[in-house]
């Protein structure tokens, strides 16, 4: 099982493979230090630049970005308490403090050294995890597939935010989305109005970056008054590995948080900034001064920088494995796999062992390059891209998503469908409807329908045959645990506090 | 503008629960002639998406009536027309004048609409940026853009 895993190490120290990860990483800290600017984009961007470049390359440098957004996040976080990512916020809390009381440099390295740990962490859980779950999910018929589709979409409305309504609207379209084409079984054209360029559906790229590029960008348009270069001062020139015996202290920290955030990842729909919150949470619960959390303690930083890198590789076991994507990137990098002609899931593991394993790779050796190219000589330039003008970086976001979406079919109706869906989540974003749950309904919505027709088919057209094998009763279980659990915690939750009121 | 004082939030939200009502009904109209097969999820779907468009927005007035107000929605209105106008006339003009005539021009315009006022930076920027694209996608990923109006 894990043979193929060490047969696809020489691919990756491969100087070509290599050279992607260094660019990756540098360019995902540039665009996670820019506040506004997530992974999600700068990949969903970034992918026609892949177009030519072998499926390694290509998922090197998508590894490199989602790690160095994580940790880019973090600089603007600290320096000026604006989180460049949304996985970021917990990281202001002791971070900020930590610059004004003139210790910025050392929150950075305690960040980059906790992000890198993270980020190793979960490359870890994904090598040893994902092949077994792989080998697993290839007994899984369709029954099986549409419910694990089903429990995808379901965790992500029910985990994800704080507004059940909404997150359910948000899935609702992202299916309805998934349904637009010529039907898999019948050919019927579903909404395509006609346009030929809608029968093979929507792309999920054209999708992604009209709703995670268009907002940010006339965000940076909207605030382009914005000075955010004044706050960043220099941080000093301490190297990154001769502090590092100074943050050892940190060690149960870095292990709690890369827990926290593998598990987070795992889950579809957590997302980096659930794991990161939970992380300081539980770390300041741990600590022995928990009254200094808040003021500029650094293991608040190593706390919410452990986690938030930890899911990045985690969130692929979902994506890799059952093709369930748990977090938009993931939902990215399974659109940069199908460009380069792979199918996400199960046989994907059989059919392309040497990409999918060396992908593993890629996202260690991307976490351990953190270390070198996040240090502080590196964090000093990239604290620079602070100072880069609003007003000249919207546009060239705008360039960006015309390149990135005009690319995938050389039609210029791609881009209008993607304005179209990029007013749609400029608005949604604006109404706090969540994302994440369209741009995963889309994805399942025909996965799911698509598995439930062919169940049906097998069984005859009995309905019994989606919940009569043990694999599908346990996901029907896990669904059911997902949907109803939040509303048990809280009852319980009420439960507790009356009786504590009533004594 | 304070947040705290406008209830501009809660009208968004019925607005768009207005907007998802007639997408619900008019796509269930669409479905309603597919094959059965073909129509059961779109039905599901459109019926759900009516049914929470209709929840949103009575909540959205139970809350307006309760005098909850929940913000305001654009912080910059006049900005946020002229970023959008300006990403609908780039789009549109791509296919008539060409994808590097129209870049080039659209980071100029929209710098300095946005208030960018240093002519040489600029300049340098936009040579820099749209020629590092025709490198990479003409010279080096051989991918075209639609033609530029002067070499057709």
């Amino acid at each position: 099982m894990y043979q193929d895993l060490f047969h696809a190490l020489p691919l990756i120290l491969d100087w070509q493979n290599f050279l992607a990860i260094v660019l990756g990483v540098v360019s995902g800290i540039l665009v996670g230090a820019m506040p506004g600017l997530s992974a999600t984009m700068a990949i969903s961007l970034l992918i026609p630049f892949t177009f030519g470049m072998s499926p390694l390359v290509a998922l090197g440098m998508m590894a490199g970005i989602y790690n160095g957004a994580m940790y880019g996040g973090s600089i603007p976080a600290v320096l000026l308490r604006i989180p460049g990512t949304p996985a970021a916020v917990a990281t202001t809390f002791d971070g900020y403090p930590m610059a004004q009381a003139g210790r910025g440099g050392f929150a950075l390295q305690v960040s980059v050294v906790s992000s890198a740990i993270g980020g190793i962490a979960s490359a870890l859980a994904l090598m040893l995890i994902a092949p077994p779950l792989a080998s697993v999910t290839l007994l899984f018929g369709p029954a099986e597939i549409f419910w694990v589709a089903v429990l995808g979409l379901g965790s992500i409305v029910f985990l994800l935010g704080s507004d059940l309504l909404k997150g359910l609207i948000s899935a609702v379209i992202g299916v309805l989305l998934s349904l637009v084409g010529a039907d898999s079984i019948t050919g019927y054209d579903r909404f395509t109005f006609g346009h030929l360029q809608l029968f093979d559906g929507i792309n999920v790229i054209v999708l992604l970056v009209g709703l995670y590029a268009l907002p940010p960008a006339i965000g940076l348009l909207e605030n382009a008054a914005l000075d955010l270069g004044a706050g960043a001062r220099s941080l000093g020139r301490g190297g990154v590995l001769s502090s590092i015996p100074k943050l050892l202290g940190y060690w149960k920290t870095w292990l709690r948080g890369s827990v926290i955030g593998i598990f987070v990842g795992i889950l579809p729909g957590a997302g980096g900034s659930m794991g990161a919150f939970l992380s300081y949470d539980a770390a300041r619960r741990a600590s022995k001064n928990p009254e200094h959390w808040g003021n500029g303690e650094p293991e608040g930083v190593a706390a919410s920088e452990t986690a938030n890198n930890a899911d990045t590789a985690a969130a692929m076991i979902p994506a890799l494995t059952l093709g369930i994507p748990g977090t938009p990137v993931a939902a990215i990098v399974l659109g940069g796999l199908l460009v380069q002609g792979m199918q996400p899931g199960p046989m994907l593991f059989h059919d392309h062992p040497d990409v999918v394993f060396g992908f593993m790779w890629q996202f260690l050796f991307s976490a351990i390059l953190l270390m070198v190219l996040g240090g502080s000589l590196a964090t000093n330039a990239f604290s620079r891209v602070l100072r880069l003008p609003r007003p000249f970086l919207g546009p060239i976001i705008f360039a960006l998503m015309v390149v990135g979406v005009y690319s995938v079919n050389q039609e210029m109706f791609d881009v209008y469908l993607m304005l179209g869906f990029g007013v749609l989540g400029y608005f949604m974003e604006k109404l706090h409807f969540p994302l994440p749950p369209v741009v995963l309904g889309l994805i399942l919505g025909g996965y799911a329908e698509e598995n439930l027709r062919l169940a049906l088919r097998i069984s005859g057209g009995h309905w019994s045959g989606l919940y009569t094998h043990p694999i599908s009763q346990g996901l029907i279980f896990l669904l059911a645990l997902v949907v109803f659990g939040p509303f048990i915690k809280r009852a319980i939750t009420r439960f507790v506090r009356a009786r504590h009121a009533d004594r | 503008m304070s947040k705290s004082v406008s209830s501009e939030y809660e009208f968004g939200e019925l607005i768009a629960a207005a907007f998802l009502f007639f997408v619900g009904c008019y796509g269930l109209t669409l479905a309603s002639d597919m094959p059965t097969e073909s129509a059961i999820l779109p039905i599901a779907m459109l019926g759900s998406l009516l049914v929470l468009s209709l929840i949103l927005g009575v909540r959205a007035l139970i809350r307006l009536r309760a005098g909850r107000k929940g913000g305001v929605v654009f912080t910059h209105k006049g900005r946020f027309a002229a970023a959008l106008g300006i990403v609908l006339v780039y789009v549109g003009a791509i296919p008539e004048v060409g994808f590097y005539t129209t870049t080039s021009v659209m980071i100029v315009l929209t710098a300095v609409i946005f208030g960018y006022r240093r002519p040489l930076g600029l300049v340098l920027g936009v040579l820099v940026f749209v020629g590092g694209l025709a490198l990479i996608f003409h010279g080096l990923l051989n991918r075209d853009f639609p033609t530029e109006f002067f070499l057709r």
